[in-house]
C-alpha cells in the first residue's frame, strides 16, 4: 500500500468514526430526552417508568415484612415483557427474595404479592394497597384448604 | 534472545492496577471463605494491602519511559471525558447492569460476601450465577465503602476499564505503528469506537470492558518478542480475564498456550543450562537443564488464571451453579442460521461497519509481528461461534442478544492492530530504505 493511500484510508477512517460517535451521542441524548419505549425490555435507568416504578415500590416497601419472600404476579398474556418488569423490580427490591410466578402458584412459598401494570382481580387476594400501576396483595387461604406456605403465615 | 527491557510507563501502571484488582478479589474471597463479612473495618485494610501490593511491584519494576502526549492523544482524553459524561448521567447503563452484575454486586454488598444462596435459587437462574465474580465484587466493595448501593459509582467502573484500555492502546500503537501519524490516528480511532459503542450500544457497568482491556493488554505482549519478564503479566492477563466473564475463561486458556508456545519455542532454542542432574544437556532429554525455567514459566504463567479458575469451578460445582444452556451437543444444522444472524449482527447499528474490521484477522495471522495476538482473537471468535452451534438454547436469540456485545472484546485491538499493519506496509512500499526502521 502506498503511504498516501494509507494516510487516505486513515483519515476516512478517522473521519467515519467521528461522524458515527457524533450519531450515537445524538441518538442516545434523544432517546434520553424522549424515552419513547413503554416496553419494560427497552426502560432505561432514567425513564419516567422506572421512576414511577421505583415509587410505587417505594410504597410498597412499607407493607411488606422485612426479609420475607416477595412473588411478582407474571403476565400470562405478555410473558417477555412481564419477565423484563420483574428483573427491574428485582434489582429496584434486592432487600427481598423474588419470585416471578403465575398467580397464586404455591411454589413460590409466600404470601405476599406484587403485580405490577396489571390489577390482580383474584378473590384469593386481599388488596394492601394499589395504585394507578400496580398493587400490593396477600393471598388468603380458605379455612381448611391448603394455600400458600407463606412467611406472613 | 531476552527482551527484558524496561516497561513502558502505560503498560507499568494498567499491569499495576491490575494486578491490584487481583488482590483485591483474592482478598474478598479469602474473607468469604473464612466467613468473615465484607464490613468497612476489615474492606480498609484490604484497599491498604493492594496498594502497598501495586507499590512495591512498582517499586521493584525498572525505569518506564514515557512519550510526550500527541494530537491523537489529546482527541482520545477528549473522547473519553464524552464516555465519563454519559456514565455519569447513567445514559449508557449496560441493561445487563440490572439484569444480573448490578443485582448481584447489591446482593453482595447486603450480605456482606459472595450470596450462593441468592445464586443457587432456581428462581435467579436468569442473573447468570455461574459466571465470575470480580466485577460483583468490586460493585459490592464500592457499595460498601461508598456507604450505599448506586448506580453511578458502580458504572463508572467502566469508564475505568476504558481509560487503561486507551492507555494500554497507545503502548499497542508505539510498539506496532511505524509512524506518528498512524499513532495518533490510531489513538484516535480507538477511543472514539469506545465511545461511539460504549455509548450508543449502552455498556456501562458491564463486563465486556474487562475483556476488551485483557485482548488490548495482551497485544503489548504478544507482538514483541517473548521475555521471561512477560510470563507473571500475561499470567495476571489470564486471570483477570477469567474472573471477569465466562467467555474470559477460554481467552485465558488461549492467552496462557499462546504464551507457552512462543516461550517453549524460545526455551528450546536457546542455549542448553547445565543439568542440575549432572548431564552436559543435550541429548539426554529434551527438557534438561531447562526443568527449572520451564517451572518457573508455568508458574508465573498459569498459576494466577489456575487459581482464579479452581476457585470458580470448587463455587460453582459445590453451590451447583452450572446453568445447563451454557453447553450442548454440537449441532451443524444450526450453521446456516448462526451465520445469517452473525451477518446481521455485524451489521448492527450501532457499530457502524467497523465489525468489517475483524475480516482483517487472517491478513494479520500472516504478519509476522501480530499473527500471536490474531491468533488469540481467531481462536475467541472460533469460540463462540462453537458456542452459537453447540449451546442448548434458541440459536437465533441467541446471536441477536450476544454477538454484536462479543465483538466488541476484539474490535477495538483488531482495529488498532489493522492500522499498524497497514502503516508499515505503506512505509516499507513508499520507502524500501526507510522499512528497516520501521
Amino acid at each position: 500500500m502506498r503511504r498516501k493511500a494509507f494516510v487516505a484510508l486513515a483519515a476516512a477512517l478517522l473521519g467515519w468514526t467521528a461522524f458515527a460517535t457524533l450519531l450515537e451521542l445524538h441518538r442516545t441524548r434523544w432517546i434520553v430526552a424522549n424515552d419513547p419505549w413503554e416496553e419494560p425490555s427497552w426502560w432505561r435507568i432514567r425513564s419516567r417508568h422506572v421512576g414511577e416504578l421505583k415509587s410505587f415500590l417505594d410504597q410498597a416497601r412499607q407493607l411488606l415484612p422485612a426479609d420475607t419472600v416477595v412473588a411478582v404476579a407474571a403476565d400470562p398474556e405478555a410473558p417477555q415483557e412481564s419477565f423484563f418488569r420483574y428483573l427491574w423490580i428485582a434489582y429496584l427490591l434486592p432487600d427481598y427474595e423474588l419470585r416471578h410466578a403465575g398467580v397464586g402458584d404455591p411454589r413460590t412459598g409466600t404470601d405476599y404479592w406484587i403485580s405490577h401494570g396489571k390489577r390482580l382481580e383474584d378473590p384469593r387476594f386481599e388488596m394492601l394497597m394499589e395504585t394507578a400501576s400496580g398493587g400490593v396483595y396477600r393471598f388468603e387461604v380458605e379455612d381448611g384448604a391448603e394455600g400458600t406456605p407463606g412467611v406472613g403465615r | 534472545m531476552s527482551n527484558d527491557k524496561p516497561r513502558e510507563a502505560e503498560e507499568r501502571l494498567v499491569m499495576t492496577w491490575i494486578a491490584g484488582l487481583l488482590t483485591i478479589f483474592g482478598l474478598l474471597l479469602v474473607l468469604d471463605l473464612l466467613d468473615i463479612p465484607w464490613r468497612p473495618a476489615v474492606l480498609w485494610p484490604v484497599l491498604v494491602v493492594a496498594a502497598i501490593f501495586g507499590w512495591f511491584r512498582g517499586r521493584n519494576a525498572p525505569k518506564s519511559s514515557w512519550q510526550p502526549p500527541g494530537w491523537g492523544d489529546a482527541i482520545a482524553a477528549a473522547a473519553w471525558l464524552v464516555f465519563l459524561g454519559c456514565t455519569f448521567l447513567l445514559w449508557n447503563l449496560h441493561p445487563d447492569f440490572i439484569y444480573h452484575w448490578g443485582i448481584k454486586g447489591e446482593k453482595f454488598q447486603l450480605a456482606m460476601g459472595l450470596d450462593f444462596e441468592f445464586l443457587a435459587s432456581p428462581w435467579n437462574a436468569h442473573t447468570h450465577p455461574d459466571y465470575p465474580n470480580l466485577l460483583p465484587a468490586l460493585f459490592a466493595l464500592t457499595a460498601l465503602l461508598s456507604g450505599g448501593s448506586n448506580e453511578v459509582p458502580m458504572a463508572l467502573w467502566s469508564a475505568i476499564f476504558y481509560l487503561a484500555t486507551v492507555l494500554i492502546g497507545r503502548q499497542v500503537l508505539r510498539q506496532t505503528a511505524a509512524t506518528d501519524f498512524a499513532r495518533q490516528a490510531g489513538m484516535t480511532i480507538l477511543a472514539l469506537t469506545l465511545t461511539m459503542f460504549g455509548v450508543g450500544y449502552q455498556t456501562a457497568g458491564g463486563a465486556d470492558w474487562l475483556l476488551v482491556l485483557t485482548v488490548m493488554a495482551a497485544a503489548v505482549f504478544f507482538t514483541e518478542r517473548p521475555a521471561a519478564a512477560q510470563d507473571l503479566p500475561v499470567g495476571l492477563l489470564a486471570a483477570f480475564s477469567a474472573a471477569s466473564k465466562i467467555e474470559g475463561i477460554p481467552l485465558a486458556g488461549w492467552l496462557i498456550t499462546v504464551h507457552l508456545l512462543r516461550r517453549g519455542k524460545q526455551l528450546l532454542g536457546s542455549e542448553v543450562a547445565p543439568s542440575p542432574l549432572g548431564g552436559e544437556g543435550r541429548g539426554e532429554g529434551l527438557l534438561d537443564g531447562r526443568w527449572r525455567p520451564l517451572a518457573s514459566i508455568l508458574a508465573r504463567s498459569v498459576l494466577p488464571a489456575a487459581l482464579v479458575i479452581g476457585v470458580w469451578s470448587w463455587q460453582v460445582v459445590s453451590h451447583g451453579l452450572f446453568q445447563p444452556g451454557n453447553t450442548g451437543a454440537f449441532d451443524g444444522s444450526r450453521t446456516t442460521v448462526v451465520l445469517s444472524e452473525l451477518w446481521r449482527s455485524l451489521l448492527t447499528v450501532n457499530w457502524h461497519g467497523l465489525t468489517f474490521c475483524l475480516f482483517a484477522l487472517p491478513v494479520l495471522l500472516v504478519v509476522r509481528r501480530t499473527r500471536w495476538i490474531a491468533a488469540v482473537a481467531c481462536l475467541q471468535l472460533a469460540f463462540y461461534v462453537y458456542v452459537y452451534l453447540s449451546a442448548s438454547v434458541d440459536p437465533r436469540e441467541y446471536v441477536i442478544t450476544s454477538a454484536a456485545r462479543l465483538f466488541f472484546h476484539l474490535v477495538p485491538t483488531v482495529l488498532v492492530l489493522s492500522i499498524a499493519a497497514l502503516d508499515r506496509a505503506s512505509v516499507r512500499v513508499s520507502s524500501p530504505s526507510g522499512a528497516a526502521n520501521a
